[in-house]
């Protein structure tokens, strides 16, 4: 589904993400966790094809990534800027508009389990629920793949709730694979199904969320305490 | 097409700001200049300036326009760079909303000026007058558009350079490239082969101005009128080269930002 060969990524003469290989299969919700600078969001931006590797090859379904892969993958940045003048229905309706495969009436389902008023506009809303259209947004899409870069970042733990539920409420674990990186582990450990840790731009560990319970009775927090030292 | 249709009418929005001030900024320049031209007792003179500041602001519109827009979306790139649509689209979408902004404010600018030299101006004949404001409208409209593919051109290699380095040291290597730029151009189409190629189809003011001698000459006893013949000359060859190089620098620009631009 996901496969990154020999991926390295450089800004200048800062190496991101040094020669990766990672390799991701449909239907699972996978979290890609490590400390900050770590690489996560460079690995994100590069499946969305919204940057480009240095060298390497990234495919999604064997296509190789370019930017016209948001056809087939779904992206949430970690940044908070959308069109504030859009109310949040006018932004789903814009988001139909461009996406062939946004379902609209899931996005107004979404819409209404995350207790969004549509006719706000964007600017009004708190920064939580604003961070709730961004879960809309991504989740009404029918895409292969789904990533989400820090859903959780800077809101408490109510709107973080409703976020997991959203999760496990609305995505389509048979046909789709999630990526989430979050720091927040604690949060979703209990959804997830595989856990990939990066450190320094290297991959350093990439787990079955079970086996790591079964085999090693090691919660994701306790693995990574136990990996990062 | 729906999708860019709805990508259009987002740009409309997001670029209405922009369209709102330059209404208000042309409504203050016309209203300040018979203001002071009441004061004075030189309404028609004021006004006649008033109106030739603004269509000539006009020309800078469309650049202004994206200026505005593009800068906008800078900061949201990671949304409006996320799409199927290839980046031709993106472009052509600010464009549309642009010039459909741009005519909005100059029809009524055109109608008034049309309607000022009726009123007061009566040694131009029916005929020059509409020859004048067709050439001035395609002139304003053509320039605009050139100007505004090669900003666009421009800004790409700024949002490239960008994430590199800082906007003051981009803006500096980005500029230094437009004069670069300009100069190997100017070199380019004095070429006596570019020349051969580009210098035919001459219109000169004559054929626009019809029934009225521009030309004057002023001496102690009296003014002598005379033609414009040769003195403003335009080529049709010109026109083209240069469109040409700027449909070039807009099909630049999507390649930039497709292949070059990060997020």
């Amino acid at each position: 589904m996901i496969k990154l060969t020999n991926v390295t990524k450089k800004y200048g003469s800062r190496t991101a993400l040094n020669q990766v290989d990672l390799e991701l299969d449909q239907g699972k919700l996978i979290g890609l966790v490590g400390e900050n600078g770590s690489g996560k969001s460079t690995t994100l931006k590069l499946i969305a094809g919204l940057i480009h590797p240095t060298s390497g090859e990234i495919t999604v379904n064997g296509e190789k990534v370019n930017r016209q892969i948001a056809s087939s993958v779904a992206y949430l940045s970690e940044l908070d800027e959308y069109y504030r003048f859009f109310t949040v229905k006018d932004t789903i309706e814009f988001h139909a508009s461009q996406f062939g495969d946004f379902d609209i009436e899931k996005a107004y389902e979404i819409m209404d389990f995350m207790k969004l008023e549509p006719e706000k506009k964007l600017k009004h809303l708190s920064k939580g629920n604003r961070g709730r259209v961004k879960i809309v947004l991504t989740l009404a899409r029918h895409t292969p793949v789904v990533l989400m870069d820090e859903p959780f970042s800077g809101l408490d733990p109510m709107v973080r709730n409703s976020i997991v539920k959203g999760l496990i409420s609305f995505v389509d674990l048979e046909k789709q694979l999630i990526l989430i990186t979050t720091h927040e582990i604690r949060e979703i450990e209990n959804i997830l199904d595989e856990v990939v840790a990066i450190k320094d731009g290297h991959i350093i560990g990439h787990h079955n969320v079970d086996d790591l319970r079964k085999e090693n009775q090691l919660s994701i927090v306790d693995w990574m305490n136990e990996i990062y030292g | 097409m729906n999708a860019w249709l709805a990508l259009t009418k987002k740009e409309l929005r997001l670029g209405l700001p922009i369209f709102i001030f330059v209404l208000i900024l042309y409504a203050g320049v016309i209203a300040l200049a018979y203001y002071i031209g009441y004061r004075l007792g030189l309404e028609e003179e004021l006004i006649m300036g008033a109106l030739g500041v603004v269509l000539l602001f006009h020309l800078f519109f469309l650049f202004l326009y994206l200026l505005y827009a593009l800068n906008s979306e800078r900061k949201r790139l990671h949304l409006w760079l996320h799409t199927p649509m290839p980046v031709t689209g993106l472009l052509l979408s600010k464009l549309a909303a642009g010039i459909l902004f741009m005519s909005l404010t100059f029809i009524p600018i055109a109608i008034f000026t049309n309607n000022f030299f009726s009123d007061h101006y009566n040694f131009l004949t029916e005929q020059s007058t509409i020859n004048l404001l067709g050439l001035s409208t395609f002139g304003i409209y053509t320039s605009a558009i050139r100007m505004a593919l090669t900003f666009m051109f421009f800004w790409s290699i700024f949002l490239t350079c960008s994430q590199r380095m800082n906007d003051f040291l981009s803006f500096l290597i980005t500029f230094a490239s437009f004069l670069l730029f300009g100069y190997l151009y100017d070199q380019f189409v004095h070429l006596s082969f570019i020349q051969m190629l580009t210098d035919w189809g001459a219109i000169s003011a004559n054929d626009v101005i019809t029934g009225f001698e521009f030309k004057f000459t002023m001496t102690e006893d009296y003014f002598e009128a005379g033609t414009m013949m040769d003195t403003s000359i335009f080529y049709i060859g010109h026109f083209i080269r240069d469109s040409i190089m700027a449909i070039l620098m807009f099909f630049g620009a999507c390649w930039i930002i497709d292949k070059k631009v990060e997020v």
